[in-house]
């Protein structure tokens, strides 16, 4: 099977990013405005105003930076077990995934609709609600599966084995994740 | 070199920036700081413990203190340049946003602006240090873009640079903490 990128235009990975980076940020203000309008009276001060635009912004720009930076440490991972490819050609594919956690969110805004959140306990009511629950599965099985279907697109493009495609994105995520406990536990 | 200075420029511009930005504009009505606003009780701002250790005495504690707290801002500029400089704008636009709401604050409560830069200014070179640690940041950044899109790997010089500026801004901090914990706070 090969793979023709030249097909592929090339902004296509970059507007489906976006599009997910608008819905995510959108959705997570969303959530963090219903709950600190009902938590406390910060979301009435201006000064926090101004921190949330900030936050806003800066949001949409992470998810950009996230989704290359990502790429980069898996198309290293691809060169150093032998595949070789352009990392142009694996930014067109990798974006093209996050249509998935596009889709994913788009769901989530929808349900988080029919959510009305109580005026106490609301950590313990976001942990419990059914509706809570199956957002935060939709999130992670819509992400995951970005991730999952990279393995073929590493197996083909960078013409190595399964085996090494698998461990392209693995090794980055469980390095990434076991550097994420070692700073939880000993650095912070 | 160019690239680095360059680098340097608009960190400080980054920085700046909110800095005005927050000094220009009150909040009178909220009576508050953003320190007050985001940590709560019982865990303490940075400057609140400052202040403690300079009140009780203990200099050491004060350089300890000082010295820790501005590394830990150069270390995520530098390290935000990993993230393709994100990291080092968020860093330095807070750092800006925050030491103005500092000054705002403390003019707040009585002192003049005159007295507060005669106060802070002898001591003031420590923020050249966090300057160039945003000017490293991206600067790493812009070798990151580089090895992706230019297929262009980091040099000997590079690396110098990097290795350079990183002991100078450990330097400029040990001194400037030394500075303001023993000589000019008194």
């Amino acid at each position: 099977m090969k793979i023709k990128t030249e097909k592929i235009p090339k902004y296509w990975g970059v507007s489906i990013v976006l599009i997910y980076s608008l819905l995510m940020t959108v959705y997570f203000d969303i959530v963090g405005e219903e709950v600190s309008s009902i938590n406390s009276g910060i979301a009435n001060l201006r000064m926090y105003q101004y921190i949330s635009i900030f936050n806003f912004f800066i949001a949409i720009v992470s998810a950009f930076v996230i989704w290359v930076m990502s790429s980069l440490l898996f198309h290293l991972v691809s060169i150093l077990l032998a595949g070789v490819a352009e990392f142009k050609d694996f930014l067109k594919y990798s974006g093209l995934l996050y249509v998935f956690p596009v889709i994913g969110f788009s769901i989530c805004l929808f349900l988080f609709k029919s959510v009305e959140i109580p005026k106490d306990n609301i950590e313990i009511f976001l942990k419990s609600n059914k509706t809570m629950i199956v957002i935060g599965w939709i999130i992670n099985i819509s992400s995951s599966l970005c991730f999952v279907l990279l393995i073929p697109v590493i197996k083909y493009l960078y013409k190595v084995s399964w085996l090494k495609a698998i461990g392209a994105i693995v090794i980055p995520i469980g390095a990434i994740s076991l550097l994420g406990m070692f700073f939880t536990e000993f650095v912070l | 070199m160019k690239n680095f200075t360059i680098c340097v420029v608009i960190a400080f511009v980054i920085w700046l920036i909110p800095f005005s930005f927050r000094l220009a504009i009150s909040f009178e009505e909220e009576e508050t700081s953003v320190e007050n606003v985001i940590v709560k009780e019982p865990v303490k701002g940075t400057v609140t413990n400052i202040f403690e250790a300079y009140c009780s005495g203990n200099r050491k504690e004060v350089f300890h203190l000082i010295f820790f707290n501005n590394l830990k801002v150069s270390v995520i500029n530098i390290l935000g340049g990993m993230f393709l400089g994100l990291g080092t704008f968020v860093n330095l636009a807070l750092n800006g946003f925050f030491a103005a709401d500092v000054f705002s604050t403390i003019h707040k409560n009585g002192m003049s602006w005159l007295e507060i830069v005669e106060y802070t200014g002898p001591h003031s070179f420590e923020m050249i240090g966090i300057w160039i640690s945003g000017g490293l940041g991206f600067y790493i950044a812009i070798l990151i873009f580089d090895v992706m899109f230019k297929n262009k790997y980091p040099t000997i010089l590079n690396y110098k640079i990097i290795l350079i500026s990183a002991i100078s801004i450990v330097l400029i901090l040990l001194f400037a903490a030394y500075v303001e914990a023993f000589i000019s706070v008194r």
